[in-house]
């Protein structure tokens, strides 16, 4: 059970689309700084298999300029994989 | 109390917002993470919004949905929206809620020994293609049908047809239209050549009058009513007129009702027309320049009976002649016949008839289910043509759509068995047109049409078609006369696939059941009843393996060989579909508006022609088409450029009341309610309000029947019956010797009971008239 | 067969008719101007039997002048102004969770928390006799919220009794949580509005935040001028403002 989080760039000019893409995905929980164009995404996967497949479609939306992880826990207690 | 996971995604959020402070000191975010504040509600503005047509009737309110986290929370009228002004009804608010029943399916079933099994999507898709070809090897093309809906997209019902027509070869195409639009279609066509309303909403802000002629547009078509209300209010001599055969809250607005009695709406309506030339209310000149004179055939028969076919012929007549025909329908004699009072017949004339009044006629249901629902609407061109009141701002014969799409998907792209995108399958132009821009041989392309809806579902219970995919839709609630045709499709040897977001009554029939992807769960457009065609987003994701109706065809299509004609990427396929789709109506008459356009307006209405919608076709001032051949009016659908007033005369219904069977019964929606409830009774605060179906009757035979509000009644025809709770003084009271049941209950089907007969030239069946017995069911 | 007597008409409750009802004192007056012209206006003309020619429009003129200034109206400021002297005198208040359960999501047009009288009527003057203007409403031992656009009259459209049924299937749907209660900038600033105002649905601030039937949690005391958007404005950011870079 995968918590993941980054930092996410747009690309210039693309942020409410970024913003609406990833609102859009299920997993992710979307934080916009208040002053600056950058992201705060938090994932939340059931697996490891999810988790992969969720990477594969963050890096193919196009509006984001750079996906920098941050943090990364696995949720032993509840299912440990 | 924060759970463990909870608490591992702050740890994690606060990581990345210390990251973030080492980059941009002076940072802040929507959210902070720091312990002590759970249960802080986040701010209302992390909800992104997104434009979308409602997903639910013919209206096309422009909504406005809000996605927060991947899911849709809340929903707004779009004030942009021309169509709602920013005003949507209790199904519009809580639209986004039918994505979210419990029980919604997200993976396919597949029947194996009698029981629905669940299996992957890829590996029910292979099956379905299977299937379908063996179908086509052992019966041939003809044995392979679909039946879809007026609520498939534009590019679902494209798809549809495509495939289906173009490359498989056969005209088994269908849609739930039949059951709604149909007759309104060839009423269009038979008077004026082309399909769909001359005039558009903004009517309702020029007329001086309404008359509204069997449509409860207080329950049915809620926010035009409004809009109705509204110009009431603010123009005090605005009038409503309510025509109908139930007193509902339509009428109980109006400001004036008009009971009568079944089926007499046909002699109404020539009364009117024999008042207005009797009075000398033609107008003349409007006439003369612009109307030519018909009739048709007569005694022209029900359908009943497997089949059956008719055809109209048409033949002129002068206005002597016409005048001739209406001399069967004084006030005196129509008044005995309809119960309506002479006085009222002429008032309604004299409503039409005056010149400085301007008449808008809105109808739906009561004129279209009907087994002479081509005629009703005949005749109600028929009295706007002699009054000219026609494709002028508020001088508007506008026929109201039931579904979003109806227009958009089914009437325009043309999923009916005598269609094409461009035309009627029976046109070497239409087959033509549809080759090239398809890249098929034309002789692929069948010339005859095949079934209507009812008398497809008749060949698949005799046998002579085997395979059925429905899409969006469920028969096994709306069909008439149901148990045959939940009978023949239970037979051995037929296969039945259904494409569909929850389980109903059409799934308990499938051998195979596919995950459907809903409304904003996908892109896609619908088309409403003033030809406004309407884009939206993807906006949230499908849950589990569920996929659009579109894409399923297509991957079903490739699994057949049809790869080549398929080509588009999932991300693309929509806007693809759309710019192949578009070359069909190319011209002035109906060009359509390009994807940029339609993605960044709330809607946009055809003929879009130099950048601009055609407001009121065949009108000169608002028209191009009609502009290059007259300086006033020019009903360019028909050759000689005259809209075509076809006599019709009064001819009884299939089935009248008698000694055992002494009541009509009529059936219908509730405001609440979409259709068979599948997705509105999943919706709490419409379940709530109005949790099943009852049989509505008059306080005056209730009393005589001994039947009280809320007492069990068994209603009961020759085809079947069934029992439900009686309504006394509820939403409507019918007039005595008729019943009214609405039909989004799948558990007190009052299909069981009506019956098959149809219009002969539209094949839409009659809903709204056959004969019941009533007794109340002793506990 | 056939019964001597009509049956009784099911159990529609009586309290709703407006003999039952108690009315603030102070509010008598504005209340029958208001009542004449609900009658005035609209769908009571309309009824099966009713004339075509409309009844003479004396009412139009007594109608309160709306007072419009385009979001943030008052439609009926001295009557707002009369109801809010008058202190909640009896029942319970409704609270700001009350008044948010009984939405579908924070924006979603309210159901109807009582039977209604006329499932037939479209609503109008049915509804509005007690939610035009509000008052204390003894059996539901509450004051009736007012309606924010009583020229909506086709009110069930929108807003639909919900009867305690058990549900034909559970749903899933979570709505996105109410607005946070703002914060003013210092105290006895104005605190802004954390919500939205809807064009034409909800502009008219005095139906949810003034009177008795007010949730205690957002109700104001002051009606001091005519336009609430004078003070109170809507944050519709949380980003502040930057200049340009590059700028000269």
């Amino acid at each position: 059970m995968p918590v993941k989080s980054y930092l996410v760039y747009p690309v210039a000019g693309k942020a409410d689309e970024l913003a609406r893409t990833l609102r859009a995905m299920p997993e992710c929980e979307l934080i916009p700084a208040t002053n600056h164009r950058l992201f705060i995404l938090i994932t939340d996967t059931p697996d490891e298999r999810a988790e992969k497949a969720l990477e594969r479609r963050l890096l193919d939306v196009p509006s984001i300029q750079c996906l920098a992880l941050v943090a990364a826990y696995r949720d032993e207690e509840e299912e440990p994989c | 109390m924060l759970t463990r996971r909870e608490f591992l995604k702050r740890m994690a959020g606060a990581a990345a917002v210390t990251a973030a402070t080492a980059l941009a000191p002076d940072i802040t975010f929507a959210r902070t993470f720091l312990a002590g504040e759970e249960g802080a509600p986040a701010a209302q503005d992390d909800i992104v919004w997104d434009k979308a047509p409602c997903r639910f009737c013919g209206v096309g309110c422009g909504l406005l949905i809000g996605v927060r986290n991947g899911r849709a929370v809340a929903v707004k009228g779009d004030p942009d929206s021309p169509v709602n002004k920013g005003l949507a009804c209790v199904k519009g608010y809580h639209a986004i809620l039918a994505l979210y029943g419990k029980d919604r399916l997200t993976t396919a079933y597949v029947r194996r020994n009698g029981k629905l099994e669940p299996v992957p999507v890829q590996e029910a898709l292979d099956i379905v293609a299977q299937k379908m070809k063996e179908t086509i090897d052992q019966y041939g093309k003809d044995a392979v049908a679909i039946y879809g809906s007026g609520q498939w997209t534009i590019p679902d019902g494209y798809v549809a047809v495509k495939l289906f027509k173009g490359l498989i070869g056969t005209n088994n195409v269908e849609a739930n239209a039949r059951l709604c639009m149909a007759s309104a279609v060839v009423g269009f066509l038979t008077a004026f050549g082309l399909d769909e309303p001359m005039g558009n909403y903004a009517d309702i802000d020029h007329a001086d009058v309404f008359v509204l002629w069997g449509n409860n547009m207080a329950e049915m078509h809620p926010v035009l009513f409004s809009r109705m209300l509204e110009q009431r209010r603010l123009r005090p001599h605005v009038k409503i007129v309510d025509i109908a055969t139930r007193t509902t809250r339509t009428s109980v607005a109006a400001d004036k009702a008009i009971l009568m009695a079944p089926q007499s709406d046909l002699a109404l309506a020539n009364a009117i027309c024999y008042e207005i030339v009797r009075n000398g209310w033609v107008n003349e000149e409007f006439v003369r320049k612009h109307v030519v004179f018909k009739k048709g055939k007569t005694n022209i028969g029900y359908g009943l009976e497997d089949n059956f076919t008719f055809k109209d012929e048409l033949t002129d007549i002068s206005f002597e002649e016409y005048v001739a025909y209406l001399q069967d329908y004084t006030p005196e004699r129509v008044s005995a016949m309809s119960g309506v009072p002479v006085e009222e017949i002429k008032f309604l004339a004299a409503l039409y008839g005056d010149p400085n009044k301007k008449v808008t006629t809105f109808w739906c249901m009561g004129v279209n289910q009907h087994v002479r629902g081509t005629w009703m609407n005949n005749l109600i061109y028929n009295i706007h043509l002699l009054t000219g009141k026609i494709s002028e701002p508020g001088n508007s014969p506008f026929s109201l759509t039931g579904q979003p799409s109806a227009c958009g998907t089914v009437r325009e792209v043309g999923t009916l068995t005598q269609r094409l995108p461009g035309g009627p399958v029976t046109s070497e132009k239409a087959r033509k047109q549809a080759a090239e821009i398809w890249n098929v041989p034309v002789e692929q392309i069948p010339d005859k049409p095949t079934y209507h809806t009812v008398e497809m579902f008749r060949a698949l219970d005799r046998g002579e078609i085997r395979f059925m995919w429905i899409q969006v839709t469920n028969p096994m609630v709306t069909l008439p006369k149901l148990r045959r045709y939940r009978n023949g499709a239970l037979k051995e040897g037929r296969f039945i696939v259904v494409s569909d977001a929850y389980f109903t009554p059409t799934t308990d029939v499938a051998d195979v059941i596919l995950p459907s992807a809903m409304w904003i769960e996908r892109e896609g457009f619908f088309g409403n009843s003033e030809r406004r065609t309407q884009h939206w987003n993807k906006m949230v994701e499908p849950p589990g393996e569920a996929m659009s109706d579109s894409w399923q065809l297509i991957e079903v299509a490739r699994r057949l060989g049809y790869e080549k004609w398929f080509p588009w990427s999932e991300e693309e396929h929509v806007r693809a579909i759309w710019e192949e789709y578009r070359q069909f109506h190319a011209n002035p008459k109906h060009n359509m508006a390009p994807y940029e356009e339609l993605k960044r307006r709330p809607g946009v209405m055809w003929p879009f022609v130099n950048g601009k919608e055609t407001l009121w076709r065949y009108n000169a001032k608002y028209d191009p088409v009609a502009a290059e051949k007259s300086k006033d009016f020019y009903f360019y659908g028909k050759p000689e450029g005259k809209a075509w007033l076809i006599f019709r005369p009064y001819e009884p219904p299939a089935e009248v009341p008698d000694e055992e069977y002494p009541f009509w019964l009529s059936t219908g929606r509730v405001l609440e309610h979409w259709h068979t409830g599948s997705m509105t009774r999943r919706i709490p605060v419409l379940h709530r309000s109005m949790p099943h179906a009852y049989v509505e009757l008059h306080p005056d035979d209730a009393r005589e029947l001994g039947i009280r509000h809320g007492d069990l009644v068994r209603v009961v025809s020759r085809r079947g019956e069934i029992v439900l709770p009686a309504a006394v003084n509820f939403r409507g009271i019918p007039a005595r010797g008729m019943v009214f049941v609405p039909f989004f209950d799948e558990t007190m089907l009052i299909n069981e009971v009506t019956l098959d007969a149809f219009c002969p030239l539209s094949k839409e069946p009659d809903y709204k008239k056959c004969a019941v017995r009533v007794e109340r069911v002793s506990s | 067969m056939s019964a001597a007597h009509p049956p009784p008409q099911g159990t529609r409750p009586s309290w709703l008719r407006t003999e039952h009802r108690l009315i603030s004192i102070g509010l008598a007056v504005v209340l029958m101007a208001v009542t004449a012209y609900v009658l005035g206006t609209s769908w009571l003309a309309g009824q099966t039997t009713a004339e075509l020619e409309p009844p003479a429009e004396p009412a139009e003129a007594a109608a309160p002048a709306r007072q419009y200034v385009e979001a943030g109206s008052l439609y009926y400021l001295e009557l707002m102004r009369a109801y809010m002297a008058a202190t909640p005198v009896a029942g319970k208040e409704r609270t700001l969770e009350a008044y948010y359960a009984r939405r579908t999501f924070p924006g979603a047009p309210p159901w109807v928390p009582h039977e209604v009288e006329e499932p037939m009527s479209p609503g109008g003057a049915d509804c509005l006799q007690c939610h035009e203007t509000g008052g204390y409403v003894p059996p539901m031992e509450a004051y009736a919220p007012v309606a924010p656009h009583p020229e909506l009259t086709s009110c069930t459209q929108c807003h639909v009794p919900a009867q305690d049924a058990e549900l034909f299937g559970e749903n899933e749907f979570v709505p996105a949580p109410p607005p946070e209660l703002p914060e003013a900038a210092f105290d006895g600033a104005p605190p802004p509005i954390p919500h939205e105002i809807v064009p034409k649905m909800r502009e008219n601030c005095a139906a949810c935040h003034v009177g008795p039937a007010a949730p205690p949690e957002i109700r104001v005391g002051h009606l001091e001028q005519e336009n609430c958007l004078q003070c109170h404005v809507p944050a519709r950011t949380e980003e502040i403002w930057q200049r340009e870079e590059g700028s000269p």
